[in-house]
């Protein structure tokens, strides 16, 4: 891992511009999108790709079983119903008009549907479900995430699994390992220590508990991935992936995916959270990355 | 001579105590109560009261009623969005101020805990000035009777509008008030029915919020008044006698035990069976000082990852930097890249905890920000000879021991006190409390 020191130079250079001057110098998901197309996992190799929404959805007013009598019974004053509706997609299914874009990806047999995902006598708690669903066991005995457990039988490596966003969800936690994850901002080698502290600091210890292993994993898995971004040749348009998903594998075809199933950049920034301090975000679905020179 | 005398478990326990319970040491702290042994430490986090004299340059935060939206498009429109983000931005500041430069930092430690348990975040809310109300209601009950606790929160105008009770209405209730209220607040899941919510959603009926101050009203025309069956009991019921009638379960103390043993001790371990009974008259306090006097910080199983802002703020102590002194806006920006802004958690079930914090997403912001405070912050006590380096700065953070692995990442800093002050505040024993 120390093949990717940064040089006493650079450090300076950095260094001298101040905290935030690495902005200058800075690496994004798109780096390591360029990094991963320069070594692209074997053709037809399965990449799965996450998106959560935490939140409620209405599925019945989504996928509208519009033929159903009891749909327009039992919630008369909110069912759907003629222009509300998508052309059908079954005889007795269609999708609310608002999702044009997911209807024509479902016509091109991109998209597919599970109806009524819940769990037996539901005690309608949200944070009951998103255990569920995260934990994938219904008991609450099992604490670790299903992505997770499958994490924990695979030799480590910080690209297996990431998640992009500032906290790693209970789905990415194993018991033995966990996914890395990395921020939809810039990515940007931390300055100054960095140089010289930092790989080192990633390294396990014998006395370390299993939180101080785990911190010990992220500045590896960090360092690691910031390695791979500065390692990027070129430049490839990839996706804007909205904060909080979750994807496994990067790779170029990955992110491409996550783009076209996630709509335009403008109704992605409709569902981000506001937050006051969102005019700071940097501009980066359209800039290209600036990349280190070597 | 300190080192001779106390053991890693003394050390242990003592880093536990400051770090979990006052935001961590202040210079030369730790050492100090090393010398005083662990029964004088308990008793020392414990200290709190009216008067903080590390609070008297903090002052009071007055904030302004900006009253309704103004019409968007407009130069009114732009001066009031500009007001919410600085409010906003001074309501945080001035809070970790608060944390940093309390002397007896117990009642923003509680204050911190409480915010958590009834999470509600500006991202809805929208306005800081009822977060602010609420906020010096948790300060002003922090410690107090967790029964006036609840009813302040149940008429709590910041949470009732980030859990819609005023569009909770007799003839279309909104349940979500009330199911938060049982489920995330008082009683814990699993101990009351889909009938218990759809009644006490009934009692909550009747109360209007007023968006921009947080004033809570009450309309007995809108309010149902008929007997409700919530909890096995039939009586008529308002907000407040909600609240009082949940806080009466048995079922409260216990899930009040287990949310402060789950941010305070571990978020992996369970409570001994006995602790409940310190809050069986729901005095706070009372369970702050059994957790405190208990045995849990000798058992090596109960480590606990530090919130981003509980690293923060004891990074800020250790090398006494003021927050708000720090580029407010870079420091918001690292703190929400880290996933916690105070005022705007993620949802109404708090903060995570544990390995949700221990994300290299995280982590790059906080060697930023560690950049930051080291920056500003006073290293001559890392003036010493090399040889003496590591144990002056764990003394100095309040670490039992750093591992062999960080104390030769350390050394590998050189000379530079800076450098080597950036690590150790982003070194895994800094990130866990172990």
């Amino acid at each position: 891992m120390n093949d990717c020191l940064i040089d006493r130079r650079r450090f300076i250079q950095w260094a001298g511009a101040g905290v935030f001057a690495a902005m200058t110098t800075q690496l994004s998901l798109e780096s390591l999108a360029s990094a991963a197309s320069a070594t692209p996992l074997s053709a037809g190799t399965p990449i799965l790709v996450i998106v959560t929404l935490y939140g409620g959805n209405d599925g019945l007013n989504t996928v509208v079983p519009f033929t159903d009598p009891n749909y327009h019974s039992s919630r008369s004053n909110i069912a759907l119903s003629g222009s509300q509706l998508l052309s059908p997609i079954s005889d007795t299914l269609a999708f609310n008009s608002s999702m044009p874009q997911i209807n024509t990806l479902y016509g091109q047999n991109k998209v597919a549907i599970v109806q009524g995902v819940s769990y037996p006598n539901p005690n309608l708690s949200h944070f009951s479900s998103m255990s569920i669903w995260q934990s994938g066991s219904l008991t609450g005995a099992v604490t670790s995430g299903w992505i997770g457990r499958w994490l924990d039988r695979q030799p480590h490596n910080p690209f297996t699994a990431i998640g992009v966003g500032s906290t790693v969800p209970p789905l990415l936690v194993g018991d033995k390992s966990v996914a890395s994850m990395v921020d939809l901002g810039p990515l940007w080698p931390p300055s100054g220590v960095g140089s010289t502290i930092l790989p080192r600091l990633g390294n396990p210890s014998s006395s370390d508990v299993a939180l101080e292993a785990a911190a010990a994993t992220s500045i590896s898995d960090l360092y690691s991935t910031w390695c791979a971004a500065r390692s990027a040749g070129q430049h490839v348009t990839v996706g804007f992936v909205y904060q909080r998903a979750t994807l496994a594998r990067v790779d170029t075809h990955q992110r491409e995916r996550a783009h076209s199933g996630m709509g335009s950049e403008s109704e992605l920034l409709r569902h981000a959270r506001w937050e006051n301090w969102s005019i700071k975000m940097p501009s980066w679905p359209n800039s290209t990355p600036r990349l280190v020179p070597s | 001579v300190v080192r001779a005398t106390a053991t890693y478990t003394q050390r242990l326990a003592t880093a536990r105590l400051l770090h979990r319970f006052n935001f961590g040491p202040t210079p030369g702290q730790y050492t100090e109560f090393l010398q005083r042994g662990l029964e004088a430490t308990q008793t020392a986090v414990l200290e709190h009261g009216p008067v903080d004299p590390g609070l008297d340059s903090v002052g009071e935060l007055t904030l302004p009623d900006l009253g309704p939206y103004p019409v968007s498009g407009t130069p009114a429109w732009t001066a009031f969005w500009n007001s919410i983000y600085g409010g906003s931005n001074d309501m945080d500041t001035w809070w970790l101020d608060r944390m940093t430069l309390a002397t007896y930092p117990l009642n923003e430690r509680m204050t911190w805990f409480w915010h958590g348990h009834f999470a509600t975040a500006i991202s809805k809310v929208v306005y800081p000035l009822p977060m602010l109300v609420q906020n010096e209601s948790q300060r002003s009950l922090a410690l107090g009777n967790f029964r006036d606790l609840a009813r302040e929160m149940v008429l709590d105008g910041a949470l009732n509008f980030w859990l819609d009770n005023e569009m909770n209405y007799s003839y279309s209730p909104n349940e979500n008030l009330a199911r938060e209220f049982m489920e995330l607040f008082t009683l814990g899941v699993g101990t009351f029915s889909q009938h218990d919510v759809t009644a006490a959603a009934l009692a909550l009926t009747g109360y209007d919020t007023v968006q921009w101050t947080g004033e809570v009203t009450f309309d007995a025309k809108g309010h149902y008044s008929d007997p409700l069956h919530i909890l096995g009991t039939t009586a008529r019921r308002d907000a407040p006698s909600f609240a009082a009638l949940a806080v009466s379960q048995h079922e409260n103390a216990r899930f009040i035990t287990d949310r402060m043993w789950y941010r305070f001790v571990s978020s992996t371990t369970t409570p001994p069976p006995d602790l409940m009974a310190s809050f069986k008259d729901r005095n706070i306090a009372e369970l702050v000082t059994a957790l405190v006097r208990s045995k849990a910080w000798t058992n090596p199983a109960n480590s606990l990852v530090k919130s981003p802002v509980e690293w923060f703020v004891g990074a800020c102590r250790a090398l006494r930097v003021r927050p708000s002194t720090l580029n407010v806006t870079n420091l918001l920006w690292d703190l929400s890249q880290m996933g916690q802004v105070p005022f705007d958690p993620p949802n109404v079930g708090g903060w995570p905890a544990g390995q949700a914090w221990l994300s290299g997403a995280a982590l790059q912001y906080k060697f930023e920000t560690a950049q930051m405070i080291v920056a500003a912050g006073d290293l001559s006590p890392l003036s010493v000879p090399a040889s003496q380096k590591m144990q002056v700065l764990a003394d100095w953070l309040g670490i039992p021991e750093w591992s062999r692995r960080t104390s030769t990442s350390l050394l590998a800093a050189g000379s530079d006190s800076s450098e080597l002050m950036v690590a150790a505040l982003c070194a895994p024993e800094f990130l866990v409390s172990a």
